[in-house]
Formats: structure tokens, C-alpha cells, sequence
């Protein structure tokens, strides 16, 4: 591990406070690989990080991947990235996919069996102005994305299939598969149609109750595809950079293992699907 | 989910205020920037340090030290080249930042971060604590020019976006700080916090202060029965009398021996402190001191160790020799403690570390103890993201007139939470607030008037005009200063120049009388070079307010329109409407006064 200089004291020193030294040396010696970046940019905002770009490969080998510690994607199909995830898997690699389409975002994440802390602070009962720290260690399992997409739902009704998945998540995933079953020439006028067919056949295999989607869900979500707006990749990508701190850190617990997210409403909400 | 309306600001520029280019700053006009905003006017005092570079992103290396308006604005033309936007470098403040320059804004995003602390940032989704005055400034120019603000704030890993309606004054703001009993700090400390607090608030004011932070010190009412306070202020005393050695080479040790030394006997000697308490053992200078040696610290010191007794010793000495230096040159306004001051925070970090070694309390290097004594806040750059992208959702739903489905959000960190963001939809003002519910009035002033030509035009008109709000007699404030009250009347005869008051200064009238609404009147000053007063009424609070606080709202405008034009009987004042479009419901009174001049005020009828 490459010890922390006094130049990046200076740097992270809002943050080293939040997460400590360690978990600033973790992060510094992270290998993350990022699938679309642009080098030069992100370079000149801190000089002291090393960023490389791949070019996109048409197979993905565990021998590809094990260089990194971390595999980030976003910008591709369910197919693919069920691939990717995968692949992934067999080189004990965590992986995280997300993306924003329109106005609804998402971040899915297998972290396989993570392990992280928590810290706990409480004052010190004999002298209250000194704070007590306690750290709980715990393990989170994680499922691949290609089980996670399969999940019996159970023909659940109610307030029980409403936490159990919003009608999001299912425009979420079924707008993935839409999007490797097209090969990127998604027609405007047959979206709608698309979408409820794709939602139908899902809905069929996972046991989910019909109609939980409605047409309008539908419309609403793939009329706005076009018409995103940048304050609310900046919000998903936020969270996004603050998931992978914490899975770096190991501190606390990252998303277990899907967030949803409404840009209009500033909804994120997070659904354990396994 | 909700029914997508085109977001897409319906002014076609609509002119945006941001106040700040920090962490939170930088993130919202990059967003402002790509989201279509294209006239924002940027706002910051501040200039750029290293430890900005982890998140304000705007920023490289070889920017700091520059202004971060400015840059900030250099590289958002870069992202967005047609975009107007303009880079103040200034304190927003400053007079010239007045009622009718908030006016000429059609939003105002205030992105002034870093106001908050947070003793326990992980597992909290509750708002930010302290808000500083400048946010209570900003709000009410914003109430007064009647613009929506949308405050952002972060704290570490949580964060808020408010949208507007309820004001930031309507709900109660928890204290600003932590405080103390002034007996354990100076006598019976059991936490660092306590010596850290020691040493940045009552020995380097006492050593380095200005004439008016020491003498504090000196009015604190003590209590002479009292032991433990007696012997506080036999210790000021001692130190003021040694201060008047400064020049002296012994000096160091002077201080040294009388702070860890000999008032610390002097305290062991009160027998009934130490009863239920461990005892504290006082230090020496020629404990540490080693004769035919320079007693300079080492080169290499590592700023996250903590330091052994010695090396504490030779830092302190070699930060209070620069620091005397320092002091030497400013001793009027004397100096003031900052965390990023490397002699200043060298010498509070030793100060509190050589009195927890006195009193038995564990040591921290000086990067945590720069955490106490500087009130630093945890900052990361994707609460900053996240805060940004919400507050410019909510921002673009103002503009395009959606403000119905404005929301306040928390983010929410940590821990196996169902959601990310918590929010609640906007409230409704506050019926009590001093803030949001008072009347704003434009006065322009030429100051070198009287108060008492205010005092008068307040009383002829005002008065008459809002009777329901204000009685005969009234107090007029700047602040907790009262500058009239009926019993008062000293400053009378004084110009307003000669009373400090100046452009963006706020007057607030309070009535004397009991009324059952709150009936606060405040008086936004703006520069005149007339020889007249001139109020400008703007009311009816075009806010917009939730249904069941229209019937108020109501009823306040119906009260309005029948005072407007009814001419009170008594006075021969004007009523004028104006059809400035910023001023819709205006209307000016306005009463010429001849300067240098004891007639009676002329009040002139057209």
C-alpha cells in the first residue's frame, strides 16, 4: 500500500474526516475500471489519481477483469450485463450497474459476500463530553443480476408487493432488456407496445400480478426518455460515487441491491430483490 | 411517479442569483449551466485552497489562491459558451447588494455550504444544525424583494434542499454552538474539548486578542464569594501583567510557567476542587528546556501524530514566537484564531495538549484538534452532487411555475433504509414568523437626513397606513440596537450617517402595542440623493401559500386595497401608484425635506 503524502492530507482532509486514513489508503490503492470516461478531463481534476481508459471489448474474460477491484458499469443491456456480472463473479469481482434513462435512474449492485463496519458513536456516560466509538462488523450477501431479474414475486398484493418492488423497477429492468433485444434501434412509436409486451412476459415468469404497471406507468416513463434533465445525473451519479466510497471503505452499508430513482419526484428508493 | 410537465424554464432567462461557489456552489451552477439556465449571476468572497480540490471541481491546482467566483464562472463558460454568467467577487453582504439589486433576480439559490456541523453525521436524516446569519441575511433580502430561495446545505453525508413557502426563519434553528461551564474550561477539565476551548477562546484571545476581545474577559460579573471564579480572575490578571513583558527573551517561559505551572498550584491549592476529582500536575518550562541547545522543533513533524511532551514544548515555543511577531504589527484589532493559520493552530493544538497533560487527559495530533477548534465540517464531493441535482430539479420546477410540486428533501445516509431521500411537501409559512410574515417597506434615504425626519414619516404615514399593525407608538431598531423608542429620543437630531446607518442596512419597526398578529414592519434602506424620504410599499405578500392559508391572504389584500388611496384625513401625504413591474402592488409615499433646514418637515401633495 503507497502511504498517504502531506499534498493529499491537504487534499481529502474534509473527507479524511468522515472515513480516516484508512479508509483514504483503501480508496487511493482502488482499482476501479471504468467502462466510459474521459481520461483528460477527469486528470487535469486531480492529478495525483491514475485513470486509464479501455477500449469496449467485444468478449469480457475473467482474465480481462482481474485487474480491477471493481467493475462499474452503465450504458448497456440486460444481456450484457448479465454477461459482465457474471464473469465478474467467477473472478470474485464486485459489480455495479447503472444508468439514467430520462427522468428514472437505477443502480443495481452484487458485492458478492461484502463485509463492512459501522460505527456507532454514543457519549461517554461518565464524561459526556468525550464521545464513545463502538464498530459492529457485519456481512451482507449479495445475488447475481441474472437471479436477482428472476425473483418469484409470488403474486403478492398490496402494501407487500409495494415494498417489495415499485412498478419502476419493473419499467427499469424491462427497458434493460429492451435494450439488448433491439440492438440500439429503439423505434418512438413502438416503445410503448415494446414495453408492455417485455412487462407481460416478466411479469408471467416472476409471478408478479397483472397489470401492476399501468399503461400510463408506461407511457409516462418512455415519453421522457428523451427529455432528461442534467441536475439529475448529477444526483444518480452522486449517489453512484458515494456507494463506491462506501464499498472501498467498507464502511456501512452499500445498496442491498437495487435503487430506483424519480428525478421529479426525488425518489430513491431501495428494494431488496434477491 | 408523476406526470411529466416539460421542465423547460417558461421565462426564457430567467435570472438566477446563486450566492456561493464552494462545494455545493460549484456543483449547482454547473447543473444551472447544462440544465438551460442560461443568466446566472455568481456570487463568493472566498478565494481557493487545496483542501477545496476534493469536490469543487471547477478548481485546479493552479487556481488556488484565485477568486472562486471568478474561476468557477471562467470554466462553466467553458461547459456552456453561450450562457450568460457573471462572477462577483465579494461578500454578498455588501451594501451595494441591496433590496432593489435582490429584485432584479427572477430565483435565488443559496449554496452558502459549510454552515453546518454535525456531531453525528453517520445515521442522521435530520437537516443541518448551525445557520449562520448570512443565511438569515439572505433569506430576508429575499423576503423583502419577494423572490423565491431555495436554501441547500450539507453536513457530511447528509444534506437538504428547501424549496420555498415557509421561510428559512419559520421553524426554530437549533444554537449555534455547544457551550461550556465556564468552570470547567478554566479549572476542571476532563475532556481535550475543554482545553482545545481553553486554548482558542480564553488564551490566545487573552495573549494575541484585540483590545475589545480581552476586555470581555474583564466585565464577566464574578460572584466574589465564589472560589472557584476568585481564582479565574486572579489568573487574568497575573497574564495581563505579564503580557506587558512581551519583548522581554523570557517571555516563553513567562507564560509557560505561569499557565501549566503556577496557577495550576494555584488551583490545587482550592483543596474542596480536588475532593471527588483527580488532581491535576502542573509542568515547568526548565522541565523541557534543554540549556546550549536551540529548543527548535523537528524539521519533519507529522501533523496526523501525536506529538511527545518535548516536541509539543518546542512547537508551542516556536509558534508563540511567530504569533508575537504577527501580533506585534496589529495590536489594536489584534488577531483573530483560524484553523488554517499554521502558527495559530500550531499553538492551540500545543496550548490544549500541554494542559490535557497537566490534567491527565489523553493527547490528539493537531489534525483532530484542527477538527475542534475549527468547527470543520466533513465534505465530500457526492453529498455536494446530490444536494446540487435536487436543489436545481426543485429550481426548474419553480421557474416552469410547477411550484406546487416543489418538495424539501433529505438525503438520507447509511444504514438498510427502504429510501435515499426523505421529503415533505412545502409547508405553509409560519403565522408567527418575524420574518415571512412581516411587512417589507423600501426606503430610500439620503442620509444626510435626520432620524427624526423617518421617525416622523413613519408616524404621518405609516401609521395610518397599516394602523392595524402599528399604533401611535412605536421603536424603531437596527438590529438589537434601538435607534428610538418613545421613551428614547437621543439619537433624534442625528443624521443617519452619524448613526452608521447605510445602504442594505434593515430597520425594523416594532409597535408597543399588544396586537395579536405579528407586526414586525421592516425597512430595507436604499441610497438616495434627494432631498426627501421615500417609502416604497410593497404588499399582499405575493407568495404563494398553501389552500388553507389563502382565505388569510386573502382577507390581508382585502385590507389593503381598502386602505389603498384612502387618504389619511390628518396627513397630506401622497398615495401614488407606480407601475414598476418588480413594485406591482407599490405605491410610494413621499415627503420632501429641505436640508440644513428647521422648518417644519413639508409633506408635498400632488
Amino acid at each position: 500500500m503507497t502511504e498517504i503524502s502531506n499534498e493529499q492530507v491537504s487534499r481529502y482532509d474534509r473527507q479524511i474526516r468522515l472515513w480516516g486514513f484508512d479508509g483514504q489508503q483503501r480508496i487511493l490503492n482502488f482499482v476501479i475500471l471504468k467502462s466510459k470516461c474521459i481520461v483528460s478531463e477527469l486528470k487535469g481534476f486531480n492529478p495525483t489519481v491514475n485513470i486509464i481508459s479501455v477500449p469496449q471489448e467485444s468478449e469480457y474474460t475473467a482474465q480481462f477483469f482481474s485487474d480491477y477491484d471493481l467493475v462499474v458499469a452503465s450504458n448497456s443491456g440486460m444481456s450484457e450485463q448479465v454477461k459482465i456480472n457474471n464473469v465478474c463473479r467467477e473472478a470474485n469481482i464486485k459489480f455495479i450497474s447503472a444508468n439514467i434513462f430520462g427522468l428514472y435512474g437505477y443502480i443495481f449492485c452484487d458485492l458478492l459476500d461484502h463485509d463492512y463496519k459501522v460505527e456507532k458513536k454514543s457519549a461517554d456516560e461518565n464524561n459526556p463530553d468525550e464521545q464513545k466509538i463502538t464498530v459492529e462488523e457485519h456481512t451482507e450477501t449479495y445475488v447475481n443480476l441474472e437471479r436477482s431479474v428472476s425473483h418469484d414475486y409470488n403474486n403478492l398484493t398490496g402494501r407487500k408487493m409495494k415494498r417489495s418492488a415499485s412498478p419502476l423497477l419493473f419499467m427499469i429492468q424491462g427497458y434493460l432488456k429492451l435494450k439488448s433485444d433491439s440492438d440500439g434501434s429503439l423505434d418512438k412509436n413502438l416503445l410503448v407496445e415494446k414495453m408492455k409486451d417485455i412487462l407481460n412476459d416478466l411479469f408471467k415468469k416472476s409471478n408478479v400480478i397483472e397489470n401492476y404497471v399501468s399503461e400510463e406507468d408506461i407511457k409516462m416513463f418512455t415519453e421522457s426518455i428523451d427529455s432528461g434533465i442534467g441536475a439529475g445525473n448529477s444526483v444518480l451519479g452522486g449517489i453512484l460515487a458515494q456507494e463506491v466510497i462506501k464499498v472501498i471503505s467498507r464502511k456501512n452499508l452499500p445498496i442491498s441491491n437495487w435503487l430506483v430513482y424519480d428525478v421529479l419526484e426525488s425518489d430513491a428508493m431501495v428494494y431488496r430483490v434477491d | 411517479m408523476t406526470e411529466n410537465a416539460p421542465l423547460y424554464p417558461k421565462n426564457k432567462s430567467p435570472k438566477t442569483l446563486l450566492i456561493g461557489a464552494g462545494g455545493v456552489g460549484c456543483e449547482v451552477l454547473k447543473n444551472l449551466a447544462i440544465t438551460g439556465f442560461d443568466n446566472i449571476t455568481v456570487i463568493d468572497l472566498d478565494h481557493i485552497e487545496l483542501s477545496n480540490l476534493n469536490r469543487q471541481f471547477l478548481f485546479r491546482n493552479k487556481h488556488i489562491g484565485q477568486s472562486k467566483a471568478l474561476i468557477a464562472t471562467e470554466t462553466v463558460k467553458k461547459m456552456n459558451p453561450s450562457a450568460k454568467i457573471i462572477g462577483i467577487n465579494d461578500n454578498i453582504k455588501s451594501p451595494q447588494f441591496d433590496v432593489e439589486w435582490f429584485s432584479s433576480f427572477d430565483i435565488v439559490v443559496n449554496a452558502l455550504d459549510n454552515l453546518g456541523t454535525y456531531s453525528n453525521i453517520f445515521h442522521h436524516i435530520l437537516p443541518l444544525c448551525i445557520l449562520l446569519k448570512l443565511s438569515r441575511h439572505v433569506n430576508m433580502m429575499c423576503q423583502a424583494a419577494d423572490i423565491p430561495l431555495i436554501e441547500t446545505g450539507t453536513a457530511g453525508y447528509t444534506g437538504q434542499t428547501s424549496g420555498i413557502t415557509e421561510c428559512f426563519e419559520c421553524q426554530p434553528k437549533p444554537t449555534e454552538q455547544k457551550v461550556y461551564p465556564v468552570c470547567t474550561i478554566r479549572n476542571t477539565p476532563t475532556a481535550l474539548i475543554h482545553c482545545v476551548v481553553w486554548a482558542k477562546d480564553y488564551l490566545f484571545i487573552q495573549l494575541f486578542g484585540g483590545e475589545s476581545a480581552k476586555n470581555k474577559e474583564v466585565d464577566m460579573e464574578l460572584d466574589q464569594d465564589n472560589q472557584e471564579e476568585m481564582a479565574m480572575m486572579k489568573e487574568s490578571q497575573k497574564l495581563k501583567t505579564i503580557l506587558e513583558c512581551m519583548d522581554s527573551s523570557d517571555f516563553g517561559k513567562m507564560i509557560f510557567d505561569s499557565m501549566f505551572g503556577n496557577n495550576i498550584n494555584e488551583l490545587l491549592s482550592m483543596e474542596d476542587m480536588w475532593k471527588n476529582r483527580t488532581k491535576p500536575n502542573p509542568i515547568f518550562y526548565n522541565d523541557y528546556y534543554v540549556p546550549n541547545s536551540d529548543n527548535k522543533p523537528s524539521e519533519s513533524l507529522d501533523d496526523k501524530e501525536v506529538l511527545s511532551t518535548v516536541e509539543t514544548f518546542r512547537l508551542w515555543l516556536s509558534s508563540l514566537e511567530k504569533l508575537k511577531n504577527t501580533y506585534k504589527d496589529n495590536k489594536i484589532n489584534g488577531l483573530t484564531f483560524d484553523k488554517d493559520d499554521k502558527d495559530a493552530l500550531e499553538f492551540v493544538g500545543c496550548s490544549a495538549n500541554l494542559r490535557a497533560i497537566v490534567f491527565g487527559i489523553s493527547c490528539q495530533s493537531l489534525f483532530q484538534i484542527k477538527a475542534m477548534a475549527g468547527n470543520i465540517i466533513p465534505a465530500i464531493a457526492t453529498t455536494n452532487a446530490i444536494v446540487a441535482g435536487v436543489a436545481v430539479v426543485q429550481a426548474s420546477k419553480i421557474i416552469s411555475g410547477q411550484l406546487e410540486k416543489c418538495k424539501t428533501v433529505y438525503f438520507a445516509y447509511g444504514g438498510r433504509r427502504p429510501q435515499f431521500m426523505y421529503k415533505e411537501p412545502l409547508l405553509p409559512p409560519n403565522k408567527k414568523c418575524t420574518v415571512c410574515q412581516a411587512f417589507y417597506y423600501t426606503v430610500s434615504i439620503n442620509f444626510k437626513l435626520l432620524l427624526s425626519d423617518l421617525i416622523a414619516l413613519v408616524s404621518k404615514t405609516l401609521s395610518k397606513e397599516i394602523p392595524e399593525r402599528i399604533g401611535e407608538d412605536f421603536s424603531l431598531l437596527e438590529g438589537n440596537r434601538i435607534l428610538y423608542d418613545p421613551d428614547f429620543d437621543d439619537n433624534l437630531g442625528k443624521s443617519f450617517e452619524e448613526l452608521g446607518i447605510k445602504q442594505n442596512s434593515i430597520l425594523t419597526i416594532e409597535p408597543e402595542t399588544d396586537l395579536d398578529t405579528v407586526n414586525t414592519i421592516i425597512l430595507c434602506i436604499v441610497p438616495s440623493t434627494e432631498n426627501s424620504l421615500e417609502i416604497k410599499i410593497k404588499q399582499g405578500n405575493n407568495k404563494i401559500v398553501s389552500n388553507q392559508d389563502i382565505k388569510e391572504t386573502k382577507k390581508r389584500i382585502d385590507v389593503d386595497n381598502a386602505t389603498n388611496g384612502k387618504r389619511p384625513k390628518e396627513s397630506k401625504s401622497t398615495l401614488k401608484s407606480v407601475d414598476e413591474p418588480e413594485f406591482k402592488k407599490a405605491k410610494i409615499i413621499s415627503i420632501d425635506i429641505p436640508l440644513d433646514s428647521d422648518e417644519t418637515i413639508i409633506i408635498k401633495d400632488d
